[in-house]
């Protein structure tokens, strides 16, 4: 993990800065920390190599940041991290790579250089929120749009995190499990 | 890659001449009269388990094949080639050959003994040892040994002509090839150079030493990832010793570099890497000629005069890449659709009878089409730009002599350094494929999704837009398909489909029977032509290598 975000969260845990406080306190931790994928329970995927998806959920002045990036072997094959305010309408930025990280086996590329549009808003405070984007991909017939709604859900205990991903090209969703990821010490 | 090789104008002269003269003749013309044996091969290929004996029995191959094929054996069935027991019952048919059943090492010996004139002693626990024994065995035509096996040889009359029991220890791998290279490199073939790699480890599958022992070959698993400094350095050396045009045959090592940096480096050399270290039977193949009169045959959908007018849909043809035999050839489904097959086009004269046996065997459904890159694996954008049109000249003779009039085009010179997405290929390497091969109905590129895309005069140049994984789940990799149907709404809509060698068909059949009535699989030819006429992708180019 990258050390700034290393510094957020240990910010966010000691100085209480975090999405559940305030919130919903008897409800056990909330969505932020670092979640490891589960492959058993998970659509099947594919990604380059040997990658291994990550989300790492933070949160800090009144804005969510969800970072999702490609394990090889612990290290960062390929990062992507959405930021928005919650109900707070789309926030646009540039997409960077050529990467489309959803699934390497489509002839599919990102639109490097194009805009791309964030926004969410929480389904459930603390327990459930959803991150919509729109952005321009590049297939063999040239670019066209694509709005994925990404709906991040924290199970029972807090121990699990669910993502149901609907890209707006694909005919069944993807779902994904992870684990929290305990910090080591 | 960043450290590229220095080609010499003297080195590069050299080439330029010898693509003149293209593919030197390797097999004689008969296959032999005398006796001949079969033998099984065990499934352990441990070198604390059944590999001394394999390894011992495979170097007894290669020096008893010498003069004629005398010994082939049958790999298990959990082997990379699946086509050895196939292959031995076409010998037999068609070419009415008998064998004698061989039990064990003791009855090998016991028959064949007579051909070898020594052994070379291994060391257990050094595995390069192996490596180096192999080398040796083909200079003193000698089986390679533990010394668990030394009584089996001695009793045999066999005498040691090498021991490296002790002599490398504690050493690395480059200071071992080093040591081989002074030895045995003056005497060894510089028309192949064969890569025992692969597996590491406790684990060694040599199925192609004996075709490096019977040609005298230096063996090596040397590292052509740049940061392993010495035997990068060595890999180079032997590389630009070679004769030019040569054969790289083997595999790399999983454990020491990737494919991409093995196959860029000698792409630099103008080598062609043949692969893989397990190919079966060389030794004994590679002298069966083919049936008197017989010529390549493929199987054409195309019709001259006739048009093929495509309708609104999505048309997808399926290729099947990694060599011809392994995976997909011998499992079921074969002829129940469209479905084209990577022709592995050095077999025409390392192994004409094998390449044979693959034409004689084919359905109507199954067509051919010719890889990868050149004549052999190559990466067009690592080949010295001089030497590229001589590569398609040499590719496209091949094509000519196996009625083929697709190619293929596989480039990973850029691929590890682009996070895994550059199989692109840039304008100027693509207008010398089209420029030299003037009878082709088309060319397809890529290995995962690549992205280059171009019509030449009706001739297309297409890309993979699907690369179909053996562990797909099958409902996963419908729904991939109806969403690239989705992402390229312009009807028609070409999908190239890459299936991965190990899918059999029957697999890709419930896969593609998924989808509705807007998608049909058509055989390859058909679907170039219409991709040609009328095409619906934008033309896009890759960038020329950093």
């Amino acid at each position: 993990m990258k050390s700034p975000v290393c510094m957020l969260l240990l910010f966010i845990v000691l100085f209480s800065g975090s999405l559940n406080s305030g919130h919903a306190q008897d409800a056990g931790p909330g969505c932020e920390g670092t979640w490891r994928f589960v492959q058993a329970g998970s659509t099947d995927i594919v990604t380059w190599g040997n990658t291994l998806p990550q989300v790492d959920i933070s949160a800090a002045e009144g804005k969510v940041r969800v970072l999702h990036e490609l394990l090889d072997r612990g290290s960062v094959a390929f990062a992507d991290t959405f930021e928005f305010s919650p109900g707070r309408g789309e926030v646009t930025s540039v997409a960077r790579s050529e990467i489309w990280p959803e699934n390497w086996f489509m002839g599919v590329l990102s639109g490097a250089g194009d805009p791309r549009s964030v926004s969410g808003h929480w389904l459930e405070p603390e327990k459930s929120f959803r991150v919509v984007t729109r952005q321009t991909v590049r297939t063999s017939q040239g670019k066209t749009a694509v709005t994925t709604t990404r709906d991040y859900t924290l199970g029972p205990g807090g121990k699990t995190l669910t993502l149901s991903e609907k890209r707006s090209s694909r005919p069944s969703p993807v779902v994904l499990l992870f684990e929290r990821k305990e910090p080591s010490h | 890659m960043n450290s590229s090789p220095r080609f010499g104008a003297r080195h590069l002269m050299k080439l330029l001449i010898f693509f003149l003269f293209a593919v030197p003749p390797l097999s004689d013309a008969g296959g032999g009269t005398g006796e001949k044996f079969v033998m099984r091969l065990g499934e352990n290929w441990e070198i604390s388990g059944g590999l001394p004996e394999s390894a011992m029995l495979i170097s007894l191959q290669g020096v008893a094949n010498i003069g004629e094929p005398r010994l082939y054996f049958r790999y298990p069935p959990k082997w990379d080639y699946t086509f050895c027991d196939p292959l031995l019952a076409y010998y037999r048919s068609s070419r009415g050959m008998q064998f004698r059943e061989l039990a064990t090492p003791g009855e090998a010996l016991d028959s064949l003994s007579r051909y070898v004139k020594g052994y070379v002693v291994w060391d257990r626990s050094v595995r390069t040892s192996l490596i180096v024994a192999f080398t040796a065995a083909g200079i003193h035509q000698a089986v390679v040994l533990t010394e668990e096996q030394i009584p089996l040889a001695e009793r045999h009359g066999l005498r040691m002509v090498e021991d490296f029991r002790g002599t490398f220890k504690g050493w690395s791998d480059a200071r071992i090839y080093e040591w081989a290279y002074a030895k045995y490199w003056p005497q060894c073939n510089k028309n192949f150079l064969v890569y025992m790699g692969g597996e590491s480890g406790n684990l060694m599958k040599p199925g192609i030493a004996d075709f490096g022992i019977h040609h005298v070959c230096f063996f090596t698993d040397a590292s052509t990832n740049p940061r392993d400094t010495l035997e990068y350095a060595f890999a180079a050396r032997l590389f630009g010793e070679l004769k030019p045009f040569s054969i790289v045959i083997g595999w790399h090592s999983y454990a020491k570099d990737v494919e991409a940096q093995h196959v860029t480096l000698a792409s630099h050399f103008g080598l062609r890497v043949e692969g893989l270290h397990t190919l079966p039977n060389m030794s004994f193949n590679h002298q069966i000629p083919l049936s008197p009169g017989f010529r390549f045959r493929n199987t054409h959908n195309v019709r001259e005069g006739k048009s093929y007018i495509p309708e609104k849909k999505v048309y997808i043809a399926c290729i099947q890449t990694d060599c011809l035999g392994l995976g997909a050839w011998t499992k079921p489904g074969r002829g129940e659709i469209p479905y084209a097959w990577e022709v592995t086009m050095n077999w025409s004269w390392l192994a004409p009878a094998m390449l044979q046996y693959f034409y004689d065997m084919a359905t109507p459904n199954d067509y051919f089409l010719g890889a990868l890159s050149g004549p052999g694996y190559m990466y067009p954008k690592a080949i010295p730009a001089a030497l590229l049109p001589s590569v398609v000249d040499t590719a496209y003779a091949l094509m000519k002599t196996l009625d083929l009039n697709v190619f293929e085009i596989m480039d990973h010179a850029s691929y590890w350094s682009s996070g895994g997405i550059d199989d692109d290929l840039p304008k100027s390497i693509v207008d010398t494929y089209f420029a030299r091969m003037p009878d082709i109905l088309g060319i397809v590129n890529g290995y995962r999704p690549a992205h280059t895309f171009a019509v030449y005069g009706g001739k297309p140049f297409i890309s993979y837009d699907y690369y179909l994984g053996e562990k797909r789940d099958e409902a996963e990799a419908a729904a991939d398909l109806v969403e690239l149907s989705n992402l390229n709404p312009a009807r028609p809509y070409y999908l190239l489909l890459h299936v991965r060698e190990w899918t059999d068909i029957k697999r890709v059949r419930r896969i593609l029977d998924r989808l509705g009535s807007g998608f049909e699989v058509v055989p390859l030819d058909v679907f170039l032509t219409m991709a040609g006429k009328n095409p619906t992708f934008q033309t896009r180019f890759g960038a020329l290598p950093r």
